[in-house]
């Protein structure tokens, strides 16, 4: 099995069709940062941008303090221009190759005393886990 | 040509448990071990050679019922093997003893369910007494023997509290890779919703609770039964997989009966074909795969959610055991509130 941890580059989003889709205009917005998180302000509107699953806080970071065209329903983010959505890694039900990440064993070897210590994982069990490493 | 990677086989409809979130329509029969249609060993190797002709499989997971209860599973991992795929066995790994590890080939990646570090909360959960003290030395024996372990968490209502405990397990056992996944409803077990699925409160701390291992440790978890997006936001838990339907894409993962015929997934009943009789890329480029996956939910289209376009409705397989329909969102979505947060906005 691989070792290495997925990564999917960044897809752009195509803000007329998207746009046309939800039938919402495009507006203008400024993008600031204040500390880890970060805001898109539409008119007065300050509004919170979703980092993280979907959108690469690498990416947003490089946007701070620049205008932006935005797609937004009420209060929810929907899309910011020049900015790419970067698509969810799929998987359910089987173990894919790329998740497999093996613990440090320094921390793994405190955890498994601490279910010894607590009688969840008998003595013989962690001496053959141990023998097995 | 297709694009799958991976494939589940359903090597067995048998199995000793009686797990209370058991999905499989199965599950109230009592399936032999080998039934007279049940695929032989050189069968398996045949037919997933055959699907490799049009489909670049990575991955085959052998699952079941419980895969182990066959006396020739290890000879099967070996053929797939030998034949250059990386082989996974999902199991609850009760009944890997020392002994039967080591017929498996070194790097077999056993995927173990877990449901928490309290042995009669697990044995309650599976139906049968002493299973947790099997499934560790099961887990014990796969790591003596140089395979790779993988922690599956099901969270349903009853260990959803225990989800910390669950993956910290996982991670004394060995697991390298963990799998958080909420209870997923059938026609079977949606009339016990109330007493078996978690709600979102538990959900959400489960979330917390694993996202917070996932930190500590820098483990790898992934949220693989998807929970849609209306549901639970997955935002706040940035250390977290979450994974989505692949709806028949690259990364589907078709489901081999234990008989040959082939399913869109391992959650559904559906019939596409029989893989001894026509071949995987007609199957799953022909009308009955293309219907299953394409309807989204009404109750969707006015999602404005970002993830709106990978959830879709969130288990279409689900839906559809559940109300006959891929036309309604997942039972999750009514169970948590009715209907989509983000619909009709």
């Amino acid at each position: 099995m691989a070792t290495k941890k997925a990564s999917t580059p960044a897809k752009g989003v195509d803000m007329k069709a998207l746009a046309a889709e939800l039938g919402v205009p495009i507006k203008e917005g400024k993008v600031t940062a204040l500390r880890d998180r970060y805001f898109v302000t539409i008119g007065k509107t300050k509004t919170p941008v979703p980092v993280g699953e979907v959108i690469d806080p690498a990416q947003i970071k490089k946007l701070a303090g620049q205008q932006v065209s935005v797609i937004a329903i009420g209060r929810t983010i929907v899309a910011i221009s020049g900015l790419g959505w970067r698509p969810p890694i799929i998987v359910c039900y089987i173990p894919v190759p790329d998740f497999v990440k093996a613990i440090r064993q320094d921390l793994r070897a405190v955890v498994l005393k601490g279910m010894v210590d607590k009688q969840i994982i008998t003595p013989e069990l962690q001496q053959r886990l141990l023998a097995g490493e | 040509m297709t694009p799958h990677e991976y494939l589940v086989v359903e090597v067995t409809e048998a199995c000793p448990h009686a797990c209370v979130h058991c999905y499989n329509y199965w599950r109230e029969n009592r399936a032999p071990v080998l039934a007279p249609d049940t695929l032989s060993r050189k069968e398996i190797r045949k037919l997933v050679r055959n699907i490799r002709r049009t489909a670049p499989l990575k991955v085959v997971a052998l699952s079941g019922g419980e895969p182990l209860l066959r006396p020739d599973i290890a000879g099967i991992c070996s053929d797939l093997a030998s034949d250059g795929l990386d082989v996974a066995v999902i199991t609850s790994g009760a009944l890997l003893t020392p002994a039967r590890a080591a017929r498996f080939p070194v790097g077999t990646t056993f995927e173990i369910t877990l449901f928490g570090a309290d042995a009669a909360l697990h044995d309650r959960i599976v139906g049968r007494s002493g299973a947790f003290d099997r499934v560790l030395n099961g887990a014990v024996s796969a790591i003596e023997r140089g395979c790779s372990l993988v922690a599956s968490i099901v969270v349903t209502r009853l260990n959803a509290g225990h989800t910390r405990d669950a993956l910290e397990l996982g991670i004394a056992l060995g697991a390298d890779a963990f799998l958080l996944n909420r209870m997923n409803f059938s026609r079977l077990t949606l009339p016990r919703a109330g007493e078996l699925g978690p709600n979102v409160e538990q959900l959400r701390d489960a979330l917390a609770a694993a996202e917070a291992v996932a930190v500590q440790y820098e483990a790898s978890i992934s949220v693989s039964v998807p929970i849609p997006a209306c549901v639970i936001d997955p935002a706040p838990y940035r250390h977290l997989h979450f994974g989505w339907c692949p709806r028949g894409g690259a990364q589907a993962y078709y489901t081999v009966s234990h008989n040959g015929l082939l399913r869109p997934c391992n959650h559904s009943s559906v019939v596409l074909g029989d893989l001894r009789k026509t071949p995987f890329e007609e199957l799953v480029t022909g009308r009955a795969a293309a219907a299953f996956w394409a309807p989204i939910p009404p109750a969707c289209s006015t999602c404005t959610h970002p993830l709106r376009d990978v959830c879709r409705g969130g288990c279409p397989a689900a839906s559809d055991e559940c109300y006959g329909t891929r036309e309604q969102a997942d039972p999750l979505v009514q169970l948590a509130h009715g209907q989509s947060a983000y619909a009709g906005v």
